[in-house]
């Protein structure tokens, strides 16, 4: 082996490389093409092949980028649906009117060299609406939440949390093709409200219930081609201990 | 075995030879020949698409960049005088050979460039660059999927 690289280079007539690997630039002036690394010394290269010996390095560099190699999506939209602790407690929504829409502006991504291992960061907003199923809302009443009539013609009535989201994702393969991943994140909740919407264009909105301030969840995720589909489990419940109905909050979504 | 690597390295080698427009291919063997006579004052140089690639892998990793669509570099360095005849034949092959369309006449740090453009293939293009300061001059010849704002690039350290 040893004696056909010495061939290669022989005939490839090799007079000499004077190169850095980590240089940073091309530059062509009257030294040639020159490479520009960080430091001031510029380096020519100075050499006559017309076949490069090829010489395959494992790298195990860590590389750090934005949302090239993340799993995670800059918009999702998902359904919430509940499960509650007692069944047939109260709470009824209507799964497909209550939606979840995330907006993840800053992402990041720690990846192997070869980017189809990783770990995927981002930091959004989230908004989680409940759609409630019947002419009701919710309402605080001794500190507890409890259901609340709602009387007239109504439109809509539903219970919305908006949190700042920080999801975090372990990703094996590569987002732009297929990867799946598996993670967690935590909401930090710094909104609650209702909303009643009747007919005729008036609303009414009530603030502050008394739910989870950190609502943390685990999240499962395919991607293929930079669309994902996830699916997001919060097993803290929505509200705090003793103040509301228990449940388990589960939303099934995609991220574009 | 070692027959069949040395057919292998001369196929490579004929398979490098036609990227370049003949006319500068001639000149090109001419200078290497000199080189090889041992005239220190030309040197000729070749980097290939890929050992650029090996070179610079931060700007690989960047799929447009000009270091994944330079197929082939080729030049001869002038350090003194000496071949002023081999750098006049490109000159004037340049400028009378029918194959080559000025593009460019531009002083860059205080060095005398001029650059010609040929076809080469369906898509790309051939850039012969001529460089001249004071005694020194340079020959480059790039081919590839390249433009004039890439040879620009080049010159101006914007790469």
């Amino acid at each position: 082996m040893k004696k056909f690289v010495g061939l290669l280079l022989l005939v490839a007539g090799i007079f000499g490389t004077a190169f850095k690997a980590d240089a940073q630039g091309l530059k062509l002036g009257i030294q040639g093409i020159t490479f520009e690394p960080d430091t001031v010394v510029k380096e020519s290269v100075n050499f006559h092949s017309a076949i490069s010996v090829k010489k395959k390095e494992k790298s195990t560099a860590l590389y750090i980028g934005g949302s090239k190699r993340s799993s995670i999506r800059l918009f999702e939209y998902g359904w919430n649906m509940l499960d509650k602790e007692v069944p047939g407690d109260w709470f009824e929504i209507n799964n497909w009117k209550s939606q979840q829409v995330t907006i993840n502006p800053f992402n990041m991504s720690i990846t192997n060299a070869k980017g189809n291992v990783g770990l995927s960061m981002a930091l959004g907003l989230r908004a989680n609406n409940f759609r409630f199923d019947g002419p009701y809302t919710i309402g605080e009443v001794g500190g507890v939440v409890n259901p609340v009539p709602v009387e007239g013609r109504i439109k809509k009535t539903k219970f919305t949390t908006a949190a700042i989201h920080i999801p975090a994702e372990f990703t094996i393969g590569k987002p732009s093709r297929f990867a799946v991943s598996m993670g967690g994140f935590a909401d930090v909740v710094f909104n609650s409200h209702t909303k009643i919407k009747y007919r005729g264009g008036s609303k009414d909105k009530a603030r502050d219930f008394p739910v989870n301030f950190l609502q943390y969840g685990f999240s499962a995720r395919v991607s293929c081609k930079y669309v994902s589909i996830y699916c997001n489990w919060y097993p803290g419940g929505l509200f705090k201990n003793g103040r509301g109905p228990k449940m388990d909050v589960w939303s099934i979504g995609i991220g574009l | 075995m070692k027959r069949y690597f040395l057919l292998v390295m001369a196929f490579l080698w004929c398979g490098y030879a036609i990227a370049q427009s003949q006319g500068f291919m001639e000149v090109y063997r001419q200078a290497g020949q000199v080189l090889k006579e041992g005239d220190a004052g030309i040197t000729t140089t070749e980097v290939s698409g890929k050992m650029l690639q090996e070179l610079l892998p931060s700007k690989a990793k960047e799929s447009f960049h000009v270091v994944n669509r330079i197929d082939n570099i080729r030049q001869i360095k002038f350090a003194t005088s000496s071949g002023k005849e081999l750098y006049n034949r490109i000159d004037s092959l340049a400028v009378n050979g029918g194959i080559y369309e000025q593009m460019s006449i531009i002083n860059v740090d205080g060095q005398r460039v001029s650059v010609y453009k040929a076809p080469y293939g369906t898509l790309k293009s051939e850039y012969l660059i001529l460089i001249s300061k004071d005694d020194a001059a340079l020959v480059c010849d790039i081919v590839g999927n390249i433009s004039m704002k890439d040879i620009m690039g080049l010159l101006y350290g914007k790469q």
